[in-house]
C-alpha cells in the first residue's frame, strides 16, 4: 500500500542511508582535528616552556590561558579529563656563570669543574587541559 | 505491505541503521584518538631529538673545561695527556646527559659519530691550545614514532695554567695564580674563565712559562 512518496519504506530506507551517510562525512571531517588535538596541546606546553626557560620571557600560565584558551600548569592538574604533558631542556650555566666571561675562585666556586653541571632540573614540565 | 509491517521494516532499518553509524562512530573517535596520539608521539620525538642537539654546545664546553681543570687546574706541572682526558669526559658526560632526557615515554640515545682532538700551537698568549670537534648523533625515539639529528661541533680550547708577576724587577713564578681557560670557535670565544688559584705553588724545577 503506497501512501505517497515520502512514507514508503523506499524511501524511508533511502533517509536513513543519506543520514547515515552524513554523519560518516561529518565525523571523517572531524578526524584531523581530533587527531592534531593532542599534538596541538603539547606545542601550547612546550612554547610556554621554550620561552619561559629557554629565552627568559617572563610569560605566566594566565598569560597561555588569555591567548590560547588553554589551561597550563607546571604542577600535574586534578580533576580534567584530557590532559597533555609537555617537556623542554635547559642545560644550567655552567659553573652558575651566566656570562660567557666569568671569574671564580679556587676552593670557593670551583667545584663546577669536577663534575658535569646537569642535574634534574633541566627538564622543564608543563601539563596542558582545555 | 500492510501497515504494519510497514512499521515494523522501517523500525528495523533504522535501529540497524543507527546501530552501525553507533559503530563507525565508536570506531572512528577510536581511530583518531590512535592518530592523536601517533601525532603526538611523531612531533614529541622531533623535539625530544631537537632538544638534544640544542644543549650539545654545553655539554662540550663541560666536558672540556672540566678536563682542562682537572689536567692543568691550579697546578704547576699537569701530567698525561689532554686530550685523553677531555675525549673520555665528553663521552661520560655526553652518556649521562642522555639520561636525562630520557624518560618512560620517549627513548634518547646520544652517539659520537666522530671525534678528534689535537695539540696546536698556541697564538694569543696561552700556554696550551688544543682544537677539539665532535659529530655527534641525537636519536629520539618512541614505539611508533624515531627522529635523529646530527650536530658538529669544533672548538680553540686555550689554557694558561699560571702567570708570572714581577718582584722587585725580577719574574717571580710565585704567589697567587691566575688560571684562565678560554673556549673559541669559528665565530669567537664562547666561554673565557678566570680562575684565582688563591694558593702559593711550590715551582721548584718548574721554570716560568
Amino acid at each position: 500500500m503506497r501512501k505517497g512518496f515520502f512514507f514508503t519504506y523506499d524511501a524511508l530506507s533511502a533517509l536513513v542511508v543519506v543520514a547515515a551517510a552524513a554523519s560518516i562525512v561529518l565525523a571523517f571531517s572531524n578526524y584531523n582535528a581530533v587527531a592534531r588535538g593532542y599534538a596541538g596541546l603539547d606545542a601550547v606546553g612546550r612554547d610556554y616552556l621554550t620561552e619561559k626557560y629557554l629565552h627568559g620571557i617572563p610569560v605566566t600560565e594566565s598569560n597561555v590561558q588569555s591567548l590560547t584558551g588553554k589551561s597550563v600548569s607546571e604542577t600535574i592538574p586534578v580533576g580534567k579529563p584530557v590532559v597533555v604533558h609537555s617537556t623542554a631542556f635547559k642545560y644550567l650555566d655552567l659553573c652558575n656563570c651566566s656570562d660567557w666571561n666569568c671569574s671564580l675562585f679556587y676552593g670557593v666556586n670551583t667545584s663546577c669543574f669536577s663534575s658535569q653541571d646537569i642535574n634534574e632540573s633541566i627538564r622543564k614540565e608543563a601539563w596542558v587541559s582545555t | 505491505m500492510n501497515g504494519r509491517g510497514f512499521f515494523s521494516s522501517a523500525l528495523n532499518a533504522l535501529v540497524i541503521s543507527a546501530a552501525i553509524a553507533a559503530a563507525l562512530l565508536v570506531a572512528l573517535h577510536a581511530s583518531a584518538d590512535e592518530a592523536g596520539v601517533r601525532s603526538l608521539e611523531a612531533k614529541r620525538v622531533a623535539d625530544r631529538a631537537y632538544d638534544g642537539q640544542l644543549n650539545h654546545e654545553k655539554v662540550l664546553l663541560d666536558s672540556v673545561v672540566d678536563a682542562a681543570f682537572q689536567y692543568y687546574g691550579c697546578s704547576a706541572s699537569p701530567t698525561g695527556t689532554y686530550c685523553e682526558n677531555a675525549g673520555s669526559t665528553y663521552s661520560s658526560y655526553l652518556s649521562n646527559y642522555s639520561s636525562f632526557l630520557e624518560d618512560s615515554a620517549t627513548g634518547f640515545n646520544a652517539s659520537i659519530a666522530g671525534a678528534y682532538c689535537n695539540a696546536v700551537t698556541p697564538s694569543t698568549g696561552f700556554n696550551w691550545s688544543y682544537s677539539f670537534g665532535a659529530n655527534t648523533s641525537f636519536t629520539a625515539n618512541t614505539s611508533h614514532a624515531s627522529k635523529t639529528i646530527t650536530d658538529t661541533q669544533s672548538f680553540t680550547i686555550e689554557i694558561r695554567n699560571y702567570s708570572a708577576r714581577i718582584v722587585n724587577n725580577t719574574q717571580e713564578c710565585s704567589g697567587p695564580v691566575l688560571m684562565r681557560i678560554a673556549v673559541e670557535n669559528s665565530s669567537g670565544y664562547v666561554l673565557d674563565y678566570y680562575v684565582d688559584c688563591n694558593q702559593t705553588i711550590n715551582l721548584t724545577n718548574n721554570p716560568c712559562p
